[in-house]
């Protein structure tokens, strides 16, 4: 069954599409929260919040907008964030945290494939123009929103999307030449 | 430019256009011919060959191309998957509009969606980055509870939603979409989009039981909700008042997420990590008031800190009215914290059976509103005036500008309609139906609801009308009859037990859980009884279902028409039975319990345990500082102890109960009221109490001759038996009601201070707690009462001895006696100074008279030193004890001491009006005298002599009416008074010409005895009291003595730094000896024009423009004479 299958069947109030919905992808959203979080109690409260509220139907999910995996991972990214924020906590700036971009401890092959891409990610976030490498790690890791994460950065609106266009471009090509070379 | 046809060519002039190669012309030209290649392409749309050139159609520098792929969209056969499919791929790379996309999506595979290069470029890199995240599989709990949260909502009926089984006549009636409040909810709605623009608001909720304020409530969460507010919810029960700060510690349970079934220092290191998340630096300060606010402070550091901190570890020394501060500032930093970091919703349901110590901290928090995006949600019936109404009454007087009242009245005739047809799901209701709604209803929502399901259940208006006719109560009953036995029995078991019911408890006292759970099924669908999760926002339903489950009844007015059904020995029974249950099942934890175990042993009529729970109860109350509470246990203990057979009578108890009720008067400001009970304790603990005032002084001079022989023979202090626990309760006793007589009673404070000293004088010091404190204030009891010095520090000796070192209680009782001791004295160096640090620590131990007494007599000594800055930071810290810590006895301190630095600056018009302040917001004589006596003395120096004497007048008729002899202290003022007004009066009469009679020059010199005997006790008054002596020598011509006077008025000063004295002393002198021969100026010592410049000097220095004034007055009428 489909992601949007098992939504829909959500919205109908399907305990076993929650259940399937729940089983395919509370794995990833808490290893999003727990980058963010680290910390194991606090990642799996969001991930509670999260799934209840899909089964409230509260989050409002357009699958014509972006992927189930892309929405989970800003709705927790927001999440978590509120709640670094509540408690006057912040991701810090500098390099991208390694436990951001995954652990080691999941299924070899799935993981070796992984790895790779990260390496090409970090890689590719490695050779970016420092503003535009701020202004993705502001809008990714740092603000819930655009608008806060040039509040944050001190530029205007404008500028930080043109910046992370021109940077998710040159993202977007690193990922091509992997999906090319393999 | 090249022919339309050739296609081919177009990818790279495109190519070349978006390079920006081409100039504009040449662009024109290439839309011409992407145009034409476009509409060539939808005409031979079968020949897909042509399809890929549309691929550069994105990239055009107009629309036009897209117009072509469009039209390719058009004739694209439905079936043909593959030209589909190349037309989803070309669509990849076009920004389509909506419509065009749907048709798109109408084709496309399921994970396929249709966007702009731009969009799938960004979603591309976004993925990858979100992709890249390495699952970690929840814990098995999480997974468990999470789908058991959603499996329960399923299996509960949806709040908001109506049941498929309405027809099924054999089901209650549903609930439904809430009917009308508009009006409210536009209103709340406006609220709440301007809290989160950070505007606060309170919000009274007000109405009838079952008009519908929960139901408000649910709508305003659901609203708030929407918004991205959060929402925090604390709930009274009916028997809330069986807890200081009930609804307090159900609300931040559930902020903080506390298990409330977890053990102790779980729920503190959860408190600890949720504090420390939101208050930084005060965490563990924080942290130590709100939990003592809970009743989970054990005192020991929380997991999660390492030790205590000294701030944590002082809050833990406090009690009373100062621990009461701490709390309510504690919560309301927290809450501004969170409603800094996120707008809050604050909801208090059920206000009306609010504790005293829930109102008041409410109250305290209340002003939040203004500054911070908090709402604060009170909901209540009216006409409670000790809670609900009193903080509806509250917020219209100090919050008017944010306070929004929402007074809900009964639902309109058509409204009461549209409800019991949507309850009905129906169109229209059958007339004898929609008449007894109208009617019978008067249009309580929770009254149609009932009366629905009462048709649903008989099927016809009949029985509706027949069981109607005796109310709701009657109706509820009804469908209660109807039930199983098993059924009614967990129901009626239920009412007993609260309006929520831990499960646990209906499982202990039902003893089978088999049928419990079959009829707790039946009271849920009967809508009777519910889960507490049902209701409930899905966070909050997923915390509680981790928690154990609890059952909540539907609505209070049915567990009180349950209640009320119960015969009297049904309900002792159940009532003992739940006591019994609640013992066994909450043993570990039995002090939360102790109001609760109190009402059910009351219900059972068991009198004792009653007692002893209620007891208990104000103990515990005590300990969290719901002082009110406390108050309100202790009096119903003693009025059930009052209740017992005169066989059960124990004086132990009685005794315990007068001394908790007083202490209790102590803590909220009851001080007459709880000499009474001091007084009763102290006798039935064996202890003479006098009450005549022969009897009074007897006792006092016996105390005070056996105090002093054992001080001199080096026996006090000294015991090492060890004291009982009597013998410590009677100390206990003795010590507090000194306290309390340091305040309100002028003749009694010496004999209680003496009497303490004589009890503790047979204990070993080191073993009794606050021995130091009473030790030093024996010190400045001597010293006050002007008796002598050295027994004053004879007992600061022992109270040295007997501090704990490590005890900043003890050090702060023990250095602010000192420097009493040593003020009145006359020793005025530094070093009696009190660090800021060290008095901030004591007034965090609640030691509120010790510090004003400090504080006020350090003020003076600033302004007798001509430190006036310095005097006016005391003042303000007096404030400060007034205002934060709600110590209202300093604030005619405040007035006392403004009055005194103005009278020491000679601003003597302003010096008058803080002494009339002072003196109206006191009753006591002793303080009267003192006001009366600076107020006489600020007439003299204004030249108001026949109202000065009016002052002293008034004085004196006091003293009369008193009969007591008043300490040095307090007649200080009053006898420099009586002094400048004689010396005013013979100057006067000299100046004129006037022979003055040997009787006013003896009555005069009499006035200079007395004045200076008592500054010997006070040296406050020694400056000016020497100098008026040398002035009135001067003026009745006894030179010599003059001189002396002034000589040792001048060392004194000295000595002392009281700077403005020494001044004026030496302008007096100038302005005698100018006027004497050769003879005096040489015997004086010191030339008239150097006395007159120094003091000048110093009067500049000090800025006493009132005597620089003076003296030019002087010069000027001595020239005006010459």
């Amino acid at each position: 069954m489909t992601d949007r299958e098992l939504l829909e069947r959500i919205r109908a109030r399907d305990v076993d599409a929650f259940d399937a919905l729940w089983d395919r992808h509370a794995p990833y959203v808490n290893g999003v929260c727990f980058s963010f979080l680290r910390s194991k109690e606090e990642s799996e409260e969001v991930l509670q919040e999260i799934f209840l509220a899909i089964w409230d139907g509260r989050l409002g999910y357009q699958p014509d907008k972006s992927s189930l995996t892309s929405w989970l991972f800003f709705i927790a990214k927001s999440r978590c964030l509120d709640r670094l924020k509540l408690s006057h906590r912040r991701l810090p700036h500098g390099p991208i945290p390694d436990d951001l971009m995954g652990r080691d401890d999941s299924d070899p092959e799935l993981e070796a494939s992984a790895s790779e891409r990260r390496k090409v990610l970090r890689s590719a976030l490695d050779k970016l123009p420092q503003e535009q490498r701020e202004a993705v790690m502001s809008c990714f890791f740092r603000s819930p929103t655009y608008r806060e994460a040039a509040q944050e950065l001190g530029i205007p609106l404008g500028t930080l999307k043109s910046r992370i266009r021109l940077a998710m471009k040159k993202l977007a090509a690193a990922l091509a030449d992997l999906e090319s070379d393999e | 430019m090249m022919d339309p046809n050739q296609h081919e060519h177009f990818e790279n002039l495109v190519l070349f256009a978006v390079l920006g190669a081409l100039g504009d012309e040449e662009r024109n030209d290439l839309d011409r011919h992407i145009a034409s290649g476009c509409k060539e392409c939808a005409r031979t749309s079968q020949q897909f060959d042509s399809f890929p050139r549309l691929m550069i159609a994105p990239l055009a520098p107009t629309d036009a191309a897209r117009e072509g792929l469009k039209a390719a969209m058009r004739t694209a056969p439905a079936d043909d998957h593959a030209q589909w499919d190349e037309l989803i791929s070309l669509a990849a790379l076009g920004a389509l509009t909506d419509e065009d996309r749907s048709r798109l999506d109408a084709h496309h595979a399921d994970d396929c969606t249709a966007c702009s290069i731009t969009t799938h470029e960004l979603s591309r890199a976004s993925d990858m980055i979100a992709e890249s995240v390495t699952p970690i599989a929840p814990s098995a709990a999480v997974t468990n509870a999470v789908k058991r949260a959603v499996r329960a909502e399923v299996v509960a009926v949806p709040s908001g939603s109506v049941r498929d089984d309405i027809a099924d006549t054999s089901s209650p009636s549903p609930r439904c979409e809430i009917v009308g409040r508009g009006d409210e909810r536009r209103t709340l709605e406006a609220l709440l989009d301007r809290l989160r623009k950070g505007d606060g608001a309170f919000v009274s909720i007000v109405g009838e039981p079952g008009v519908g304020k929960s139901r408000l409530v649910d709508e305003l969460r659901r609203l708030a909700d929407e918004r991205g507010i959060g929402i925090l919810s604390g709930h009274c029960a009916s028997d809330a008042r069986t807890r200081g700060y009930a609804a307090f510690i159900d609300l931040i349970r559930d902020w903080a997420d506390i298990d409330e079934e977890s053990d102790e220092n779980t729920r503190r290191a959860r408190l600890h990590s949720f504090v420390t998340a939101l208050c930084n630096d005060r965490a563990d300060e924080i942290h130590a008031a709100i939990a003592r606010l809970m009743g989970i402070d054990s005192g020991q550091a929380p997991a999660g800190a390492a030790t205590a901190t000294p701030t944590a570890q002082a809050i833990s020394g406090l009690s009373g009215q100062a621990l009461e501060r701490k709390i309510h500032e504690s919560t309301r930093f927290l809450l501004k914290q969170g409603a800094g970091a996120q707008p809050l919703i604050a909801i208090f349901e059920d206000l009306h059976w609010a504790d005293d110590a829930t109102a008041e901290l409410l109250e305290a928090i209340a002003p939040l509103v203004e500054i911070q995006a908090l709402m604060i949600v009170a909901v209540s019936r009216p006409d409670h005036e000790e809670a609900g109404a009193r903080l509806v009454s509250f917020a219209d007087e100090y919050l008017r500008m944010r306070h929004t009242a929402i007074r809900l009245a009964p639902l309109d005739q058509r409204e009461t309609l549209v409800l019991g047809r949507r309850l009905l799901q129906t169109e229209e209701l059958p007339a004898e139906l929609s008449r007894s709604l109208v009617e019978k209803s008067a249009g309580n929502p929770f009254y149609v609801e009932e009366l629905v399901r009462a048709y649903v259940q008989s099927g016809d208006t009949a029985t509706v009308a027949r069981d109607s006719a005796s109310g709701v109560d009657e109706l509820i009953l009804a469908r209660v009859r109807a039930l199983d036995t098993s059924a009614r029995t967990t129901l009626e078991t239920a009412a007993i037990v609260g309006l929520r019911v831990p499960k646990r408890v209906l499982a202990d006292m039902i003893g089978n859980s088999v049928v419990l759970d079959a009829a707790l099924d039946v009271l849920d669908q009967a809508e009777l009884l519910e889960r507490q999760d049902s209701r409930q926002t899905s966070s909050r339903r997923l915390a509680l279902l981790r928690k154990e489950a609890t059952y909540v009844f539907r609505h209070a007015l049915g567990r009180d028409a349950v209640l009320a059904s119960l015969a009297p020995d049904q309900r002792r029974e159940l009532h003992l039975r739940c006591a019994r249950s609640i013992e066994a099942l909450f043993a570990d934890r039995l002090h939360e319990y102790y109001g609760v175990l109190a009402y059910q042993y009351s219900g059972a009529e068991r009198l004792a345990e009653a007692q002893h729970y209620l007891s208990l109860a104000g103990e515990m109350a005590a300990k969290c500082a719901a002082s009110t509470d406390a108050l309100r246990f202790f009096r119903d203990a003693y009025a059930t102890y009052k209740q017992l057979p005169g066989s059960s009578a124990d004086v132990a108890v009685e005794a315990r109960l007068e001394r908790n009720i007083a202490l209790a008067l102590l803590n909220t400001g009851g001080l007459h009221e709880s000499i009474e009970h001091f007084n009763a304790a102290l006798r039935l603990n064996g202890q003479w109490v006098p009450q005549s005032t022969i009897a009074l002084a007897a006792k006092g001079a016996l105390d005070m001759v056996s105090i002093l022989s054992r001080l001199y023979t080096n026996r006090l202090g000294r015991a090492t038996a060890r004291a009982d626990v009597r013998e410590r309760q009677v100390f206990e006793l003795l010590y507090n009601r000194c306290r309390v007589q340091n305040i309100v009673d002028d003749k009694r404070r010496a004999v209680d201070n003496l009497a303490a000293i004589v009890h503790l004088g047979h204990l070993n010091p080191q073993e009794i707690e606050n021995s130091a404190g009473i030790f030093a204030s024996a010190g400045a009891f001597f010293s006050f009462a002007g008796i002598s010095f050295d027994p004053g520090h004879r007992f600061l000796a022992l109270a040295r001895n007997a501090a704990d070192p490590g005890d900043d209680k003890d050090a702060f009782l023990y250095r602010s006696m000192a420097f009493v001791v040593n003020y009145l004295q006359g020793n005025w160096g530094d070093e009696h100074q009190i660090d800021d640090e060290l008095l901030e620590r004591g007034l965090r131990y609640g030691l509120f008279w010790d510090a004003d007494v400090y504080l006020g007599l350090f003020c003076q000594r600033n302004s007798y030193q001509g430190r006036f800055a310095l005097a006016s930071e005391q003042i303000e810290k007096l404030e400060f004890l007034c205002d934060s810590y709600g110590y209202e006895f300093a604030r005619s301190n405040v007035h006392a001491e403004t009055a005194t630095l103005l009278l020491a600056q000679r601003q003597l018009g302003a010096a008058l009006e803080a002494e009339q302040r002072w003196y109206d917001q006191r009753n006591e004589e002793s303080l009267h005298l003192l006001a009366l006596g600076l107020r006489a003395r600020a007439q003299v120096l204004d030249d108001r002599l026949e109202d000065a004497a009016a002052s002293l007048q008034t004085a004196d008729d006091l003293l009369k009416r008193s009969g007591a002899r008043m300490f040095p202290y307090y007649a200080g003022f009053y006898h420099t008074a009586r002094l400048a007004l004689a010396t005013a009066r013979i100057e006067q009469a000299t100046d004129d010409g006037r022979s003055v009679t040997s009787a006013d020059a003896r009555h005069a010199r009499k006035l200079v005895r007395r004045a200076c005997a008592n500054a010997r006790s006070c040296a406050r008054d020694r400056g000016d009291t020497l100098r008026l002596a040398g002035r009135l020598e001067w003026a009745l011509g006894n030179k010599t003595a003059a001189l002396s006077q002034w000589a040792i008025a001048r060392e004194e000063c000295e000595r002392l730094g009281a700077l403005p004295d020494l001044g004026r002393t030496l302008a007096d002198m100038g302005k005698a000896l100018e006027e004497a021969d050769d003879e005096w100026r040489a015997k004086a010592g010191i030339p008239p024009d150097e006395c007159r410049t120094r003091a000048i000097e110093l009067f500049k220095q000090l800025d006493c423009t009132w005597d620089l004034e003076q003296m030019g007055d002087d010069v000027r009428r001595k020239r005006r004479v010459a």
